[in-house]
């Protein structure tokens, strides 16, 4: 049978430029390997306004551990009445994960978005910044927070070369879009498991930028 | 005012939790606060099934490491260097494996990283719930015995090779703690991977007494025998030095990797290479948000 990563394929990818992050996917949902049985199946989750969630590996659990993170952060927002931070999302993924350490998901998420810090200017008011926040994980909650680049899915040994080479930093919002999709679509011209669609979500403080890229269907 | 916000909140509170209790969610609601802590089985029977079938239980994310430390005059001296592995990949060239348990002991750990990190977490939590509650500074002593009795309840299975290191009443100490829950008090120790490599240096060059500096020295030369020589360990050399009164973490101490070769321009995508389909662009400032001054 293989790896059961293989199974259903598919990749996610995160990178950060300046005052923005980037996350993406590729589009395919396979079946025992070789069969496509679909090309829309987005691995990407928004949890909130700020944190983006992007889940490979099998896709029942995929859709199995997005259902639990949505029952949290609705609960943790609506018994606490705040917004749920993305470094108090990261710790709880971890701890999910973790909890099933000799029974694992077969996941490997990546959270993208942004932590919001709250500092006093110089008239003593209270300014909020957006740092970008990007951290990988295996699949039993082992936790790496990066300030570059994350990647995870049966592609990730060719997204790593790619993004080694290609990553700028301190990109805008524009470029950070280019570099991102280039990195993605030449890993996927070298692997059978993922593809057929791509989608590349831009994310900045005020707005998201959602484009579906057009790849080759093979 | 407040007693209003109060009661419309207590109102909502009480309304969405008997709405959850009709619309069937009690079951999930009740597993979730049931949960004490503890590890989850609910896969278990899935996985068999699935590695009967040939599946392959994939890797977990290793630190595949060279940890050392040392024992010098009045402080202990952690080093560590910075690669994690999953399988033969690099997952991340530089991450921190020396951790805070409290003020005056560090420790750092090698193995697999999910286990490390949630057993780093539970030692610093249970040494702060233990400071408090009996309002004295954490021996060393005591962290050993915590970490060896829970290492040694899970019969190995919670793979963490640890180095712990500090200062307290007894002096400087340095302990090793294998995965299956056996301790050594050692003037110095080398754990990982790369722990020969690491091991054979201190071995050569260790003295007693030495100054804190000296042992700095030794330290990061132990770390770069690993990280040249072993192919788990990689990037650069970590080092904390733990004395009585605080501690001080040297992050990096050592850039023997630094990489070299860059292209002279990088390779700049102009803005329209990429064709796409469509596009969706959210506004999120449109919504109004009200915010507490």
């Amino acid at each position: 049978m293989g790896s059961i990563f293989e199974y259903n394929g598919g990749c996610v990818l995160g990178m950060s430029g300046e005052g923005c992050v980037a996350i993406a996917c590729d589009l395919r949902l396979g079946s025992n390997r070789f069969t496509t049985i679909s090309t829309n199946f987005t691995k990407i989750f928004k949890m909130n306004d700020h944190i983006y969630v992007g889940l490979s590996g099998l896709a029942t659990d995929v859709q199995t551990i997005y259902e639990i993170l949505r029952f949290r952060i609705n609960l943790y927002e609506i018994k606490n009445n705040i917004k749920m931070d993305i470094e108090c999302f990261t710790s709880m993924l971890s701890t999910i994960l973790y909890s099933n350490r000799f029974s694992p998901y077969f996941v490997n998420p990546i959270v993208v978005g942004f932590k919001i810090v709250y500092n006093t200017d110089e008239h003593g008011n209270r300014v909020k910044t957006y740092v970008p926040f990007l951290t990988a994980f295996d699949l039993i909650g082992a936790k790496s927070e990066t300030n570059n680049f994350v990647v995870n899915g049966v592609t990730s040994e060719q997204l790593f070369g790619l993004c080694e080479s290609f990553y700028i930093s301190n990109q805008d919002e524009n470029g950070l879009f280019e570099t991102i999709s280039q990195c993605l679509l030449s890993a996927l011209d070298r692997d059978c498991l993922s593809g057929w669609g791509a989608e590349v979500l831009v994310l900045t403080p005020d707005k998201v930028i959602k484009k579906k890229l057009k790849t080759r269907m093979d | 005012m407040y007693l209003i916000y109060i009661y419309i909140y207590m109102y909502v509170l009480i309304h969405v939790s008997k709405y959850m209790k009709n619309c069937g969610c009690p079951q999930l609601l009740s597993i979730f606060y049931k949960e004490n802590g503890g590890f989850n089985f609910e896969n278990l029977k899935r996985n068999e099934i699935l590695i009967e079938k040939g599946a392959k239980l994939p890797t977990f994310r290793k630190t595949g490491t060279t940890i050392c430390g040392l024992v010098c005059q009045d402080a202990v001296i952690l080093g560590a260097d910075t690669r994690e592995t999953e399988g033969p990949i690099v997952a991340n060239k530089n991450c921190c494996k020396i951790h805070y348990i409290s003020k005056n002991i560090y420790c750092s750990g090698a193995g697999v990283s999910g286990d490390l990190e949630h057993t780093k977490i539970w030692l610093q939590h249970n040494v702060e719930l233990h400071r408090l509650n009996t309002n004295s500074e954490p021996r060393v002593a005591m962290c050993v015995s915590r970490l060896t009795q829970e290492l040694f309840r899970y019969q190995g299975y919670k793979e963490c090779a640890i180095i712990l290191g500090g200062v307290d009443v007894n002096g400087p100490q340095l302990y090793s703690i294998h995965p299956h829950g056996s301790s050594s008090l050692l003037p110095f120790s080398a754990m990982g991977s790369g722990s020969l490599n690491a091991m054979a240096v201190l071995e050569a060059k260790y003295r007693d007494s030495m100054t804190i500096e000296e042992g700095k020295e030794l330290v990061a030369e132990a770390i770069s025998a690993g990280i040249f020589n072993d192919l788990g360990s990689g990037g650069n050399v970590d080092i904390c030095v733990v004395t009585r009164d605080g501690s001080q973490m040297i992050r990096p101490y050592k850039e023997p990797n630094v990489r070299l070769f860059h292209l002279p321009q990088p390779t700049v995508f102009p803005r329209g290479t990429t064709p796409y389909l469509c596009e969706k662009v959210e506004n999120l400032k449109k919504l109004i948000t009200i915010e507490d001054a």
